[in-house]
């Protein structure tokens, strides 16, 4: 029981700020796969290009895992750094550029909307810039955890050239200045997929998976080779997509496997050495997703080799299997201990994580989540739109479910009481 | 675990019968897992006292899913503070 707390320098966050993040990239993540439902004609052999299946792929990197990343990043950074953020409006006003920003690219995407593309490339560049100078502000401040920094910091570069590239792209939709377009726009995927979202996933990583397991982070030179070796995969990456150099994409793609092996091995040492070895549900996705992440560069080298449906199972592989994955994981662990620390119970004492622990949505979500990205990874293979579609409709219930659950913590949070 | 052996691990002290642990400077999420590596180890007995650097807010749900008591004592200084922890009575 909590007899007396001194918050007068603690570095949570009102529940507001994160949880308006969440609620919409729940909100967005129900949209994406109704988007995939209608845009499963194009989905199964999206090469890039503006249209239904582009505006999909954003609804789900900018719509759900920036949305996440960021609601989850400014809450959790200062919780690890000991360094509170600067002041709670900036992360406010991040939310209010970021979240109509997306939907105007989003809109503009699916409905070939030069105009709108560019205004909401404009609001979500304002957004994340400001949300860049947040993390920077905080990384700049803290002086413990210099691996978790690096990871920090690396992310920061790779967000403010992925700002900066997409915004030229959506001009270049006007313009057409870009000598390149589709080769910039796999630059601007990478910096998005591996450079920020993924750098992040793995920074944090080292703090979040020791947190849930009990045990102590990684550290000494085997972390620092494997930090090391995802930066240099994401600058061989750019550097092959710049030139144009397949031999330099696949010198990327052995790098990644390198780095996601040794990142495994890491995490996996983490786990062996936790004080918790029963990490439920959460964890069987976080495994997935590790699986995924593995995957990922083997799909970057066949589609270097030619295969036909490997770009576009490149991309679910590593936006769906690791990312999306690996982020709604994280979410159910974290939106309950965020809540626990800003409900009471009604009888009186503190609330329990297990208070809000809805079991059936979330084992819903994940049968459906699994069940979706297989059914989509087949349907590229076999080239079928139906399967396609039938796969977004499983994804769909999941996602409902998910939104449930998430709704039930926020129904919890504006009462204040369990 | 004293400090200087190694340089990531706590130091230890008793004051009459109550453990102290100093966890200030350790990486996140090293306060978090010395603290409840004493609490189910049994070396805390009933009570702890830890001393962190800032208020510990990844502590409190394990310290609520245990069942122990705990309460913020004001800051000492600028890098500070102390939770007291105790076991609740049967």
């Amino acid at each position: 029981m909590t007899l007396f707390l001194a918050s007068a320098r603690s570095r949570l966050l009102p529940a507001s700020v994160p949880f308006r993040f969440f609620a919409i990239a729940a909100a967005l993540h129900v949209a994406l796969w109704v988007a995939l439902i209608f845009a499963a004609g194009e989905f199964t052999q999206f090469r890039g290009g503006v249209g239904h299946a582009l505006g999909a792929a954003h609804l789900l990197t900018v719509g759900v895992l920036t949305m996440t990343a960021v609601g989850a990043a400014m809450q959790l950074l200062p919780v690890a750094t000991t360094r509170p953020l600067a002041a709670v409006w900036p992360t406010k006003t991040v939310f209010c550029l970021l979240a109509p920003g997306a939907l105007a690219l989003i809109f503009g995407m699916f409905a070939a909307h030069v105009g709108a593309m560019i205004a909401g490339a404009t609001a979500c560049a304002a957004g994340l810039l400001l949300f860049a100078g947040l993390l920077a502000d905080n990384l700049r401040r803290a002086s413990s955890m210099p691996l978790v920094r690096a990871y920090g910091w690396a992310a920061f570069v790779a967000l403010v050239l992925l700002l900066a590239l997409g915004f030229a792209l959506a001009l270049d939709n006007s313009l057409g200045f870009l000598a390149d377009h589709a080769g910039l726009a796999l630059v601007h995927m990478i910096l998005g997929a591996f450079g920020f979202m993924g750098l992040l996933a793995l920074g944090l990583s080292h703090v979040l998976v020791p947190m849930f397991a009990l045990s102590s982070a990684p550290k000494g030179r085997v972390a620092w080779a494997g930090f090391a070796l995802a930066a240099a995969t994401v600058a061989a990456a750019i550097i092959g997509a710049l030139l144009g150099l397949p031999s330099v994409l696949a010198g990327a793609c052995g790098l990644g496997f390198a780095a996601a092996l040794l990142h495994l091995w890491l995490m996996r040492a983490t786990l062996k050495s936790g004080m918790r070895k029963r990490l439920g549900l959460s964890f069987v996705l976080v495994r997935v997703a590790w699986a995924a992440l593995a995957l990922t560069p083997l799909f970057g080298l066949a589609a270097l080799a030619g295969w036909g449906p490997g770009g576009t199972l490149f991309g679910l592989v590593a936006l769906g299997g690791w990312l999306m994955t690996f982020l709604f994981a994280i979410l159910q662990r974290i939106a309950p201990f965020l809540a626990s620390m800003h409900v009471s119970r009604t009888g009186g004492g503190p609330a329990l994580l297990s208070d809000f622990s809805a079991a059936a949505p979330l084992k819903v979500h994940a049968c459906c989540h699994f069940a979706a990205l297989a059914g989509l990874a087949l349907a590229i293979v076999l080239d079928n739109a139906p399967l396609a579609a039938l796969a977004a409709c499983v994804g769909l219930a999941g996602a409902l479910a998910f939104g449930l659950f998430l709704a039930g913590i926020v129904k919890t949070l504006a009462s204040g009481k369990i | 675990m004293m400090k200087g052996a190694d340089p990531d691990a706590p130091r230890l002290w008793r004051e009459g019968d109550r453990l102290h642990v100093d966890v200030r400077g350790l990486c996140c999420p090293e306060p978090l897992v010395a603290v409840l590596r004493l609490i189910d180890g049994g070396e805390a007995g009933d009570g702890l006292v830890a001393h962190v650097s800032q208020e510990p807010l990844l502590l409190y749900p394990e310290l609520n899913a245990r069942g122990w008591r705990y309460r913020l004592v004001a800051p000492r200084g600028d890098d500070e503070v102390a939770l007291e922890m105790s076991r609740p009575r049967a």
